[in-house]
């Protein structure tokens, strides 16, 4: 089997030391930039695909996802970036949640992405999300939450920061809310899984 | 605040003359028969401490302020089945878990100082005795006035988070699914020391008198982690729960309110005789079918969406109610209630929509409402 079919094969059978010696040959023999487009975005879209069709759950998307982040960070890339574009987007869960699961997962695909994120974590107050917003002049700032107790000073954070800069795009994610319910709040998209994550980014970055 | 006195309680338990009352009403319900309208269940808990004026935490942890507020509310809402409900960190609390209790949301594990750091913990938890730990015992006294209050009158249907969701309260679901996968054996050794606690917390439940006990399995569904990983990581542990529940004499249900839930397995390794749903399970493409497949056997309970109970008016509550009455009420064995807890900071005027549906739908112009949705 080729070099691609393995690491293929190592992710769908969750085979780390497959998986791994795959990768540190890669890195022996390959150049670092074509390791990206030959053998990371196909197992990344794979992974995808397969959490899309549930063949796997979330428990392997995120182990898969885990070690495609330690092949990329093994890599000597020089000023990677999303379709040439160094795009920065801050991410958070709005105060009062604790709950950062999803907000893990969409940084690391961002991250695999070649997205720069700038993770504000949980519980994250509106000063800080608008503070940080102007001192990033971040492009989009996402918002997490889980819990309907967050509704009131998650529309409150995203109007202060349409007014600070209202050039920045916002984002929404989670439970308790739906692409109308974000639109009226004034986010500017709510996307719903990280199957739509990158596609709905670039849809929103090119309007 | 005062206990409800006996007088006060006979008085707002009085039916309407050919009224059924909601114990009736529900049983009849359960067992396929006809009853005069459909049972509901506001699964409104949190939301019933602004009723009292008690905080979030005070709920939490005063067994008859929450008993009490529940009361009021379940009186002010006229619903038929008492949700004994206080919150999701109760069992992992009595494990030792450190929980934060803020002013206006729910409990939570304080995620900066999980209990389950690394993963030899898992095998250092101790077995709490439920009858006796802090949040577990008060939350048995506030069941055990709720069943005083409603004795004969109305079902009360008690709760017990599954193991692995008690476990995720532990050490975070993020990290646990990891383990699950990396140290398997290790993360099936707490779900064992876990269930043990369970087994006699559940125990005690139907001790009180309950008419149910419901198992919450959070995690089996599309939202988390394979059928098959669900039922390796759960399903042989709440087995245990379920037959302790039965044996003791009690009806056993389910909830579940992550999408597309795994019924066919909560079946196998359950069987319960009611299930609580938010979404539609992930073997049937529709309401028709999910009640021909699983309504025959099982009450179904739901599925007004949580997000629609926060956001929506009481009229598109009651028209979005209707509809599910139109469907799901064919042929009885069917509560209406929301996939899930009712928004806990939310007032309850949709609770109210949600029996007002239900009184209304006999009387209402099933062709006019159809040609709404």
């Amino acid at each position: 089997m080729s070099t691609n079919q393995n690491l293929l094969q190592a992710l769908n059978h969750l085979d780390k030391n497959l998986f791994f010696e795959e990768v540190e040959s890669l890195i022996r023999n390959e150049p670092h930039e074509d390791i990206v487009n030959a053998y990371f975005n196909p197992g990344l879209e794979h992974t995808k695909e397969r959490y899309e069709q549930n063949y796997i759950g979330l428990p392997e998307f995120l182990l898969s996802v885990q070690w495609l982040q330690e092949l990329l960070n093994k890599l000597d890339l020089k000023n990677r970036t999303q379709n040439n574009r160094q795009i920065k987007i801050i991410l958070g869960v709005i105060e009062g949640d604790p709950h950062d699961m999803g907000k893990n997962i969409v940084k690391k695909l961002y991250e695999c992405y070649g997205y720069q994120v700038i993770d504000l974590g949980k519980d994250v107050s509106q000063n800080k999300f608008v503070q940080s917003s102007q001192e990033h002049e971040a492009d989009i700032v996402g918002i997490s939450t889980m819990m309907s107790t967050t509704m009131e000073v998650l529309e409150k954070t995203i109007q202060r920061i349409r007014e600070s800069r209202p050039e920045c795009r916002i984002v929404t994610g989670g439970a308790f809310i739906n692409a109308a319910i974000a639109s009226n709040i004034g986010a500017d998209k709510y996307i719903e899984n990280a199957i739509n994550l990158i596609p709905e980014t670039e849809e929103l970055l090119t309007n | 605040m005062q206990l409800p006195n006996k007088e006060v309680l006979i008085c707002m338990n009085t039916s309407f003359e050919n009224e059924l009352k909601p114990l009736e009403r529900v049983l009849l319900a359960h067992q396929g028969k006809e009853v005069d309208r459909v049972p509901v269940c506001s699964l409104a808990v949190g939301c019933t401490r602004v009723l009292s004026g008690v905080s979030f935490e005070e709920f939490s942890r005063d067994a008859e302020k929450a008993a009490n507020s529940i009361y009021v509310a379940n009186r002010l809402i006229n619903e038929d089945v008492i949700f004994s409900f206080i919150d999701l960190s109760v069992e992992a609390a009595d494990f030792g878990q450190k929980m934060v209790y803020p002013l206006n949301s729910t409990a939570h594990p304080n995620y900066e100082d999980l209990l389950i750091k690394e993963v030899n913990d898992y095998k250092r938890l101790s077995t709490p005795n439920p009858r006796q730990s802090p949040r577990m015992s008060n939350y048995l006294e506030m069941t055990n006035k709720l069943v005083q209050y409603y004795r004969d009158f109305c079902p009360v249907v008690s709760f017990v988070y599954g193991p692995l969701g008690v476990l995720g309260m532990m050490r975070s679901y993020e990290k646990l699914y990891l383990d699950m996968l990396q140290y398997p054996d290790e993360v099936k050794v707490a779900l064992e020391t876990i269930t043990h606690t369970l087994n006699e917390y559940v125990k005690a439940q139907c001790e009180l008198g309950v008419t149910s006990v419901c198992i919450d399995t959070l995690p089996g569904s599309r939202s988390s982690i394979k059928p098959e990983t669900w039922e390796e990581f759960e399903g042989k542990y709440v087995k245990q729960l379920a037959d302790t529940i039965r044996e003791s004499g009690c009806m056993v249900s389910n909830h579940g309110c992550g999408d597309s839930p795994y019924f066919r397995e909560v079946k196998k390794w359950m069987e319960p005789e009611l299930i609580s749903f938010a979404d539609l399970p992930d073997d049937c493409s529709d309401v028709n079918e999910l009640k021909q497949t699983y309504g025959q056997d099982c009450t179904l309970m739901g599925y007004i969406s949580t997000d629609m109970l926060f956001h929506a008016s009481a009229a598109e509550i009651l028209q979005e109610s209707w509809k599910q009455i139109d469907t799901l009420g064919k042929g009885s064995k069917f509560i209406l209630a929301p996939g899930c807890e009712y928004p806990p900071n939310k007032d309850i005027v949709n609770a109210r929509a949600l029996v007002l549906a239900s009184e209304s739908y006999n009387r209402a112009n099933l062709n006019i409402l159809r040609s709404l949705w």
